[in-house]
């Protein structure tokens, strides 16, 4: 027997188009959906997902100035570069050893190309002649992006933190959220929505 | 210095937009017709906010005892 919570639905994507709208729905939330004509919903996932991305994005940001130094967060959105290539006793790739360190980044790339740039600069290795408390290089800014999604440094995450209040925990939250979400999007962009006919079929053969 | 306007934000208008994104996109992913979707988001709605609610209470007792 149908029941009320087993839908509706009429859409089944076509199977050869399937894996081309779940990546444009990756690059962009909803733009599968939109390419398979489902547009309403496809705006649906693009105004949605990116809200929550862009609002987590800016309320991550932040400076402050103490003792006449200014320190500056430009988002929460990035991937780090904090460990040693040459480090022998390290127990993981590079990659995923920084993605330990910040598993934020595992979930905020799935939103697609509005995540890029943080793997754009993870990936800029040019240093500035400056040289940190440590004595080591300062990696310098993308020619394009400048500092946007870059790896802020401990000094400027503990300063914007003090002066700060809870919305920039908030802030990493909605983007994780966003492209975890994303995910979700691309599934349903890829098999339909999750309570579509194939499963309203099975219950009705049951 | 923590604003407490910033603070009051958490709770009247942040966590509110998340809850109702989150449910509308969940919702959209699991039906195609939008009675459905909106039904579901609802639904979706009314249980996040009472998970956040239990939350705090938790949260609130415990602080308190």
């Amino acid at each position: 027997m149908a029941t009320a919570s087993l839908p509706d639905s009429s859409f089944v994507p076509h199977s050869s188009l399937a894996i081309g709208a779940g990546i444009l729905s990756y690059l962009v939330p909803g733009l599968g959906q939109i390419a398979q004509g489902r547009v309403g919903k496809g705006l649906l996932f693009f105004i949605c997902i990116y809200s929550l991305f862009f609002y987590g994005v800016y309320l991550g940001t932040g400076s402050v100035t103490l003792n006449g130094t200014t320190y500056e967060v430009t988002s929460n959105v990035y991937l780090p570069d904090a460990v040693d290539p040459q480090d022998q006793n390290r127990q993981l790739p590079t990659l995923l050893q920084n993605l330990y360190i910040r598993p934020q980044f595992a979930g905020q790339f799935w939103v697609g190309i509005a995540a890029w740039p943080a793997i754009v600069q993870y990936l800029n290795k040019s240093t500035t002649t400056q040289r940190d408390e440590f004595g080591e290089a300062l990696q310098a800014g993308h020619p394009i992006l400048k500092n946007f999604m870059r790896e802020p440094n401990a000094e400027a995450v503990n300063a914007v933190h003090n002066a700060g209040d809870k919305r920039l925990e908030l802030a990493w939250v909605y983007t994780v959220i966003a492209g975890v979400l994303n995910i979700l999007v691309i599934y349903d962009a890829v098999a339909g929505p999750a309570f579509g006919r194939a499963m309203f079929h099975s219950e009705g053969k049951g | 210095m923590i604003d407490p306007s910033s603070a009051r934000a958490i709770y009247f208008f942040d966590l509110p937009f998340m809850v109702l994104l989150i449910s509308l996109v969940y919702s959209a992913t699991r039906y195609e017709q939008w009675s459905s979707i909106l039904w579901e988001a609802v639904r979706w709605g009314v249980r996040l906010v009472l998970f956040l609610v239990g939350i705090g209470v938790v949260l609130f007792l415990v602080n308190q005892y």
